[in-house]
């Protein structure tokens, strides 16, 4: 999938990645259909009743790449976990960026924001996510948090 | 027995029915429990379980979602509850609800009653 690559303090450049669209809060950059090499791009408000739509977009673009029921509620969850890190508890000022790029039976994404504190992810989420993803990674700056998680569609 | 329904707003993520009865008190949540409503659930669950001694049955069957912010709330009634002199037993929680159990390893503390599929794995 590549490495990664520091376009901009904070902005970190992922595979497919383009020159960046703008997207209002709320809004999903226009690919309604998802074929072997897609990119969409979610910007949410950094507050927890957002979170929700994540795990939705997650599920919908999983589901419709193939993966399995249980395969897409690894994905969901996952993403969940990881969006915690750049909303918190309580939410704050700005925005979340996600960006869901395919690669063949790959499904990577990556989020982006401001921390939401210092804290690193607690052991449940750790546990979780260590049992249901292949991979994932975070990468701190004190302005900026990313992370990016790797699901690989198993063929049936 | 008391019905209590609370769904805070339109578009709310999770439903809480309370029912009180002899036996105690059961709670059914419907919906996601995530860090946007786990408060909520949580106000709910303390409320109850500072009472006194209290037996609490959450009812999992219309949980869709759970994440570890909704397993801290889970966490926190079961040690508040016992502290009480009472318990808190986890009816009927989903397939995926029951793997998010067993990964985070909280299977093991908690009483699960009438799984709709089973434990995972050996």
């Amino acid at each position: 999938m590549g490495g990664w690559a520091r376009k901009a303090p904070g902005v970190l450049a992922g595979p497919g990645d383009t020159a960046p669209s703008v997207n209002e809060p709320g809004s999903v950059s226009p690919s309604s259909d998802v074929s072997t090499s897609d990119q969409v791009r979610l910007t949410l408000p950094a507050r927890p009743e957002f979170v929700r739509l994540a795990r939705l977009v997650t599920a919908g673009l999983a589901s419709r790449l193939g993966f399995s029921y249980d395969e897409v509620e690894d994905l969901r969850i996952a993403v969940d976990e990881l969006c915690y890190l750049l909303v918190g508890a309580h939410g704050h000022e700005g925005d979340v960026v996600l960006t869901f790029s395919t690669s063949g039976q790959l499904l990577d994404v990556v989020g982006e924001g401001r921390p939401a504190s210092d804290e690193p992810l607690s052991p449940f989420s750790e546990r979780i996510l260590d049992a249901v993803v292949e991979s994932y990674e975070i990468q701190r700056t004190p302005q900026s948090v990313t992370f990016r998680v790797t699901s690989r569609h198993q063929d049936r | 027995m008391i019905d209590v329904v609370e769904s805070p707003g339109p578009g709310s993520p999770i439903e809480v029915h309370t029912a009180t009865s002899p036996e105690g008190v059961t709670v059914s949540v419907r919906g996601e429990l995530d860090v946007s409503s786990a408060g909520r659930l949580r106000s709910c669950l303390f409320e109850m379980l500072t009472a006194g001694p209290v037996n609490v049955t959450i009812d999992l069957a219309g949980l869709s979602f759970i994440d570890s912010t909704g397993l801290g709330v889970l966490v926190g009634a079961v040690k508040r509850a016992r502290e009480q002199g009472g318990d808190v037993v986890l009816r009927d929680p989903t397939r995926s609800t029951r793997k998010v159990l067993e990964i985070s390893g909280l299977a093991k503390i908690f009483d699960i009653v009438g799984d709709q599929c089973g434990r995972l794995g050996p």
